[in-house]
């Protein structure tokens, strides 16, 4: 594609429906941003400065024009530990080094592994992000006055009923307003964006972060990294696939993966946290006619002219409007559908889906709930093939020879069946077994077959073995060791 | 085997179009083939919510609307580039033209990659 064709159609397909839904995304970014610094205890600051950049430079370097990346809650509940014990000057430095991790993960093609993701772990996934999202607002909603829970109901009120009155403004803003000069009109006592920690009063700068660069700072940040660029890329590619679905035009993971990378990377220096795709705010993107670069650039640009030229109304609105936004975002996030599914869906979905989302919000870490998920997806799915697996068996004319019929799926699942169906008691003078309808997967399947060889052989029985198709025929003939030398001595190690 | 590709759209070029590919067709003994690209509607930029409420089910919800109006788009663009095709066939043959004539029907997906 020549640069012209893809500034076309990356940049310029449709401008005025990309400028208006990125201002809109820019707006519900505001509460975002700063919710989600104050999920990972730093000042909102942080949290906007991030979005900014990882929003302005993922629309240069993304592989998925249309989705907003910025700073998010899956990023947010990992880091709360590092700020805590070390301070904001490790989360950049993490930051940064989660760049970098995220940049070699492009290169090495890591794209590749979701295949293995299944759907019932991404919609784990999604449940359990959108859970944290509430979880982290309960801070807010416990041990504070009625005011509280009377203006973000408010709040909630106003972001779903609005729509109905006209759908040319963000009801998310309209609430944020309207309960922002309540607020401040009434004089309700209720905590404020200015109460959560410092705004920003300038444009962010280029800075190195103030960190010993010693193997120990190294020590201290490398896990927060990793798990920073496991748990950043699992919802960006998750997020990359929904936007996929929704405009129904492909999109380039790798370059997806390495341009989160360079993002992030230069976001540590910037003064910001770490950050990744969005699920809710990519879905209002595209929601509000955003497809394209160019959504995703203004959303960035425009929530920075935002804060500097708003920041001193920003510290004015209350926390309970921040709350319904944040609330609002966590039931887009959450898969409704899939609580309908648990009764329709196989059972092993539905465990694999319940148990992603218990291991996510027990260790507030996406990325463990996700390993849980693919492990116990990959037991589920070898429990169901090892059932492809029949041995049947007759006897000859003569009563000497007795003729295995095997066939379906061996492997590490199935071969303990494979092994328990050999009759070595049956005093015989010949055995054929017959592999024509059998697949050998795994060494597991080759071991059992050399066992069950082995065990005829002492009973006096001469063996032989047909119809061994090509794939199992490589495998034996790659592992197998009961035509070769020394044959029952290495079996008797086991 | 000499073949005149000509691209027709719903534009009053159209009509030059097949003209002059009627007549270069007749001097050089070629076939025409006549190709219209049908395309693709993005319903994406053409909804206009801006409200940037998300609730429950959206994606869901989302997906179904833009399937929807692409689907009806992309049946009306179909019918339609069958007409046009057939009304641009009708006047080759009624200049006399009788080589060949194709009516192809070619979607642009907006995605074809170029190695």
């Amino acid at each position: 594609m020549t640069f012209a064709t893809s500034l076309r159609r990356e940049w310029l397909s449709n401008p005025r429906a990309d400028v208006l839904a990125g201002i809109v995304v820019a707006l519900a970014l505001i509460p975002e941003a700063i919710g989600f610094s104050i999920i990972a205890g730093v000042d909102p600051s942080v949290g906007l400065f991030a979005s900014f950049s990882i929003a302005v430079i993922i629309s240069l370097v993304g592989g998925r024009p249309g989705m907003i990346s910025a700073a998010t809650a899956a990023i947010a509940v990992l880091v709360l530990p590092l700020i805590r014990d070390h301070g904001v000057q490790y989360l950049f430095a993490a930051t940064i080094l989660m760049g970098l991790i995220q940049g070699v993960a492009g290169f090495l093609k890591l794209d590749l592994l979701m295949q293995y993701v299944s759907r019932s772990v991404i919609t784990g996934f999604v449940n359990a992000l959108a859970i944290l999202i509430f979880i982290a607002q309960l801070p807010q909603l416990t041990n504070v006055g009625w005011e509280t829970y009377v203006m973000v109901a408010a709040g909630l009120a106003i972001i779903y009923l609005f729509p109905r009155l006209t759908k040319a403004i963000p009801s998310p803003l309209v609430a944020i307003v309207i309960l922002t000069i309540v607020s401040i009109y009434a004089g309700i006592k209720v905590n404020t964006v200015g109460d959560m920690g410092k705004l920003p009063s300038s444009l962010p700068a280029f800075g190195i972060p103030q960190v010993p660069f010693t193997l120990e700072t190294l020590r201290i940040i490398f896990p927060y990294s990793l798990t920073m660029a496991a748990v950043g890329l699992l919802e960006s590619m998750m997020t990359a696939q929904i936007v996929d679905d929704l405009t129904d035009t492909p999109s380039n993971k790798r370059r997806e993966m390495k341009g989160q990378g360079i993002a992030n990377f230069l976001t540590g220096f910037l003064g910001g946290m770490g950050g990744c795709a969005m699920i809710g705010q990519s879905v209002i993107n595209v929601k509000s006619g955003g497809s394209t670069r160019l959504s995703t650039f203004v959303s960035g640009a425009f929530l920075l002219f935002l804060i500097v030229v708003l920041g001193p109304l920003v510290a004015r609105i209350p926390m309970p409007a921040l709350v319904a936004v944040m609330i609002m975002v966590s039931i887009g996030t959450f898969s409704w559908g899939s609580i309908r599914n648990l009764k329709s869906h196989p059972w092993q979905s539905s465990v694999v889906m319940l148990v992603t989302v218990l291991v996510v919000v027990s260790t507030h870490d996406l990325a463990q709930g996700v390993v849980a998920g693919v492990i116990l997806s990959g037991l589920f799915f070898a429990s169901k093939v090892k059932r492809l697996f029949d041995v049947a068996s007759e006897l000859s004319a003569d009563g000497r020879t007795r003729t295995y019929r095997v066939s379906g799926q061996v492997f590490f699942a199935s071969s303990e069946r494979f092994a328990d169906a050999f009759d070595f008691k049956e005093v015989l003078d010949n055995v054929v077994i017959d592999l024509t309808a059998a697949h050998f997967w795994d060494i597991s399947a080759v071991g059992s077959l050399d066992k069950a060889i082995l065990k005829f052989r002492r009973e006096g029985t001469h063996v032989e073995v047909i119809g061994l198709n090509q794939a199992s025929a490589t495998m034996v003939d790659r592992f197998a060791v009961h035509d070769k030398p020394g044959a029952e001595a290495a079996l008797g190690a086991h | 085997m000499n073949r005149i590709l000509a691209c027709i759209d719903a534009s009053t070029y159209a009509t030059s179009v097949v003209d002059l590919a009627a007549w270069a067709a007749t001097r050089l003994g070629a076939d025409v083939e006549l190709l219209h690209v049908v395309q693709r509607k993005d319903a994406v930029a053409s909804r206009n919510d801006h409200s940037g409420a998300i609730g429950l089910g959206v994606k869901s919800e989302l997906l179904e609307e833009l399937t929807r109006i692409e689907e009806a788009a992309g049946r009306l663009a179909i019918e339609e580039g069958r007409i046009l095709l057939g009304r641009r066939r009708h006047s080759l043959e009624g200049a006399g033209h009788h080589g060949r004539v194709d009516a192809p029907a070619w979607r642009d997906r907006g995605d074809d990659r170029r190695a």
